[in-house]
């Protein structure tokens, strides 16, 4: 039987779970260093953009300075040289500087950028920002007060173009994202082929169990790998041969315990057949002495020794039957006549049933079908049980005495697809707390040496040998029944050994 | 448990990380501020303030920066403001002094020693370094780098200068080179510069070889790529003064004030001074008298 597997294999789920811990991984330090670079890039663009606003700051307390002092025109010095820097640094876009007054000295590009609420600015603090524009451009600010101990000058404000520095951030996300990506994509290839490697082993152990034939010897097929899926293979190998020489040692245990039960099951009915041979000798006997008697006596003669021919004919007959149910024969595999094989059992226990005055009712089904099986065994299952229910019929009719009849039911007919065969007894039934132990070997409830304990565990193996079932239950009105039932069709080829 | 479900949960995590990620990566919003020196919130009297002078040995912006929170300091002790004045020169601070624009100055020892009797001036008190001392020197710089040993080096190299009414040209001019047996003739050229930084700067990045600066600013940049070839004697530091005739409680509150400060105790961190002292008339024409020897002429 082959299994489609539900799940993904090994292979997928190793794919699976290293590619998620290696994507979560690598995207998670892809990330990192994203942050870590924006964080290095804007680092540098506020330094530099602190270090720019405190060299043009020192020219400019320097302007503020001389004009307070009354020594140059703050308006003309600083406005040329807000002009010239602009022109010399291209990343400056907008300069602003007021006076203590807050009063805007010099400024220029202020209409191109989205310049903070000048009140906004800290008048004792360095402050450097990274904002918006509205047209979506980003600007860097600093702004450094101009301050000599308690005296406030005035404060300069630059503000710088960071699209380039913003570009820079973006280009890193997007290039550390596809890395990460191209990563995990030659990660999972290689583990791909790698894993394809492995599992192609797994791959050939999974068909050669598929194959698996428990009557074969065949091997499996040799895998060149000392790593543990060869380990694997070498152990199956292993299995198997213990499986077969293990199955062969059940089989062969398993006839013996057949043939010694069917040697036990002749003994017990020995004392009937030495009952029927006996008799027929002693007419015999007779016969031949009135025979002896008068030699000349033509008619009786000949009529003696035709009740000596009958005689002898019944205890050939009873012989034949006798040694055609101890005879050990190899199993075989034929059709079955389950009419035929009820008809010389119940032959063979018919002493033994009139003696204790059983009465036998069979229901046989005269369109019976044949069933596939072995001849000898089955007749040795039918034995069993009807041994078995003239046992619990025998042991009643000990307790109750006189007013009992014995009665068992044997009915044999076709269910479906199955050939039903019930035997029903009035006898003693079951104990509800045994019927989990009547089929193990050696159980019995029978007097010590009254019998082997294997009848039903025999019963039940020959059963199971021809894919039949034995159902065993306790009747209302006292008494057990014994249900088999054996396939018709099926493919038992192998089954029967 | 379902593979599928890892695998569809982590291409869910990935494709949510990635665009949580890209929003926060996009946007690169930021601000920061650093504080300055906080404002001193100590209220002032609203007489007019004392004008303090100081001589242009530096750029502008670098004299605030040095004297301000001194000035700062100081008026908080005084309860008073005082301003620092500045001028084009040594000697229009000099005259903006005598004339009685600015109350006092931080003047040369050179223009000190040389005018403090002509313009009846008088020390309120003169800075000390971390040593203590009130003496200073000046020193002869060159580029570490450059193949100069000695100042016969320097011959035919060219030299900046800061002002000629400095301690430094002076000490260079007279002194120095006599000391060597040379002239000024001896350079290709000679030039002054409004401060001792940009000699500084002319050293090391401009086309002059050598200059003279006070050690203070030498030492400033000696990390930088500078290396002294000769140091000049001590002489006493540069004083702050005022005319004799000014109001005396003025100059003693002043006095009091800046001698009584202290760096470590500065609420406006001024860290550019170690302290004053006072010094004597004395000491700075000891030190006129040795140019006087040497030739230099009022």
């Amino acid at each position: 039987m082959r299994h489609k597997s539900q799940t993904p294999g090994i292979r997928a789920k190793i794919q699976l779970m290293v590619g998620s811990l290696t994507g979560l991984i690598l995207i998670g330090s892809a990330l990192l260093f994203s942050f870590q670079s924006k964080t290095m890039i804007m680092a540098h663009l506020n330094r530099s953009s602190e270090l720019v606003t405190r060299a043009f700051s020192v020219f400019v307390l320097d302007s503020m300075i001389k004009d307070r002092n009354g020594l140059e025109q703050i308006e003309d010095t600083v406005g040329h040289y807000v002009l010239d820097f602009m022109e010399k640094n291209p990343k400056v876009v907008a300069i602003a500087v007021w006076d203590s007054t807050e009063h805007l000295i010099a400024g220029r590009g202020l209409e191109h950028i989205q310049d903070p609420a000048y009140s906004d600015i800290p008048r004792n603090a360095m402050t450097t920002m990274i904002h918006r524009h509205d047209d979506g451009r980003w600007v860097a600010s600093c702004f450094q007060p101009l301050k000599t101990g308690q005296i406030q000058w005035g404060l300069v404000g630059i503000h710088f173009a960071a699209d380039q520095e913003y570009g820079e951030v973006l280009r890193l996300f997007w290039m550390t994202v596809l890395l990460s990506m191209v990563v995990i994509f030659l990660v999972l290839s290689v583990l791909g082929i790698f894993l394809s490697r492995v599992t192609r082993s797994l791959g050939i152990l999974k068909t050669e169990i598929d194959a698996f034939d428990p009557e074969s010897d065949r091997l499996l097929t040799s895998v060149r790998s000392d790593d543990e899926i060869g380990v694997i293979f070498h152990h199956f190998n292993d299995l198997k041969k213990r499986f077969l020489r293990s199955r062969q040692d059940y089989s062969k245990a398993q006839k013996q315990i057949f043939h010694a039960e069917k040697l036990a099951s002749i003994g017990r009915f020995a004392s009937g057949m030495a009952h029927e041979i006996n008799n027929p000798l002693n007419g015999i006997q007779s016969c031949l002495y009135a025979i002896k008697q008068e030699p000349d006596n033509h008619d009786q003669t000949r009529e003696y020794l035709s009740l000596a021919t009958e005689g002898l004919a019944h205890i050939e007959m009873v012989v034949r039957k006798l040694l055609g149910f101890a005879r050990k024969q190899a199993p075989s595999k034929a059709l079955v006549d389950l009419r035929k094989e009820l008809e010389t059992v119940l032959g063979l226990l018919d002493y033994k049933l009139n003696k204790e005055r059983i009465e036998v009712l069979t229901e046989i089904d005269p369109q019976l079908p044949l069933v596939t099986g072995d001849a000898h065994l089955l007749q040795e299952l039918l034995m069993n049980l009807a041994l078995n229910s003239f046992d619990a019929i025998c042991e009643r009719q000990a307790i109750e005495k006189a007013g009992f009849e014995g009665q068992l039911r044997i009915e044999l007919i076709q269910r479906d697809q199955k050939v039903s065969i019930t035997f029903s007894d009035n006898g003693m039934g079951i104990p509800e707390d045994k019927m989990d132990q009547i089929f193990d070997p050696f159980f019995t409830t029978k007097e010590q040496g009254k019998g082997t304990g294997l009848g039903l565990s025999v019963a039940l193996g020959i059963a199971e040998v021809h894919l039949g079932t034995i159902v065993v239950s306790n009747l209302k009105e006292g008494g057990c029944e014994f249900k088999v039932e054996l396939p018709l069709e099926d493919d038992r080829e192998d089954t029967i050994s | 448990m379902e593979y599928r479900y890892v695998f569809g949960f982590a291409i869910l995590v990935c494709l949510l990380g990635l665009g949580l990620s890209f929003h926060l990566v996009e946007n690169i919003e930021y601000r920061h501020s650093e504080d300055l020196v906080s404002n001193n919130e100590k209220s002032l009297s609203q007489e007019p303030a004392i004008q303090i002078g100081v001589i242009s040995r530096y750029a502008p912006s670098r004299i605030f920066d040095l004297y301000q929170p001194l000035m700062d300091d100081l008026s908080v002790s005084l309860g008073r403001t005082i301003q620092l004045k500045l001028a084009d020169s040594y000697h229009d601070t000099l005259d903006q002094l005598t004339s009685g624009v600015i109350d006092a100055a931080f003047l040369g020892s050179y223009i000190y020693g040389r005018t403090h009797q002509e313009r009846g001036l008088q020390v309120i008190a003169a800075p000390v370094d971390k040593d203590g001392s009130s003496q200073t020197r000046v020193a002869l710089i060159v580029d570490s780098k450059g193949p100069y040993q000695n100042l016969a080096d320097l011959k035919g190299k060219a030299l900046a200068l800061p002002s000629e009414q400095s301690f430094s040209a002076k000490w260079f001019r007279l002194m120095e080179l006599k000391k060597e047996g040379m002239t000024t003739d001896d350079f290709q050229r000679i030039e002054t510069f409004d401060y001792h930084h940009t000699v500084v700067f002319q050293v090391l990045w401009g086309p002059f070889d050598a200059g003279v600066v006070r050690e203070s600013v030498a030492e400033e940049f000696r990390h930088q790529g500078l290396k002294v070839l000769a140091y000049s004697d001590p002489f006493p530091s540069p004083p702050l003064a005022c005319l004799k005739t000014a109001p005396q409680q003025l100059v003693a509150q002043l006095r009091q004030a800046i001698l009584d400060w202290n760096p470590e105790s500065s609420p406006n961190q001024a860290r550019n001074f170690y302290g004053f002292k006072t010094m004597s008339d004395k000491d700075y024409s000891e030190m006129i008298r040795g140019f006087s020897v040497a030739g230099d002429k009022p």
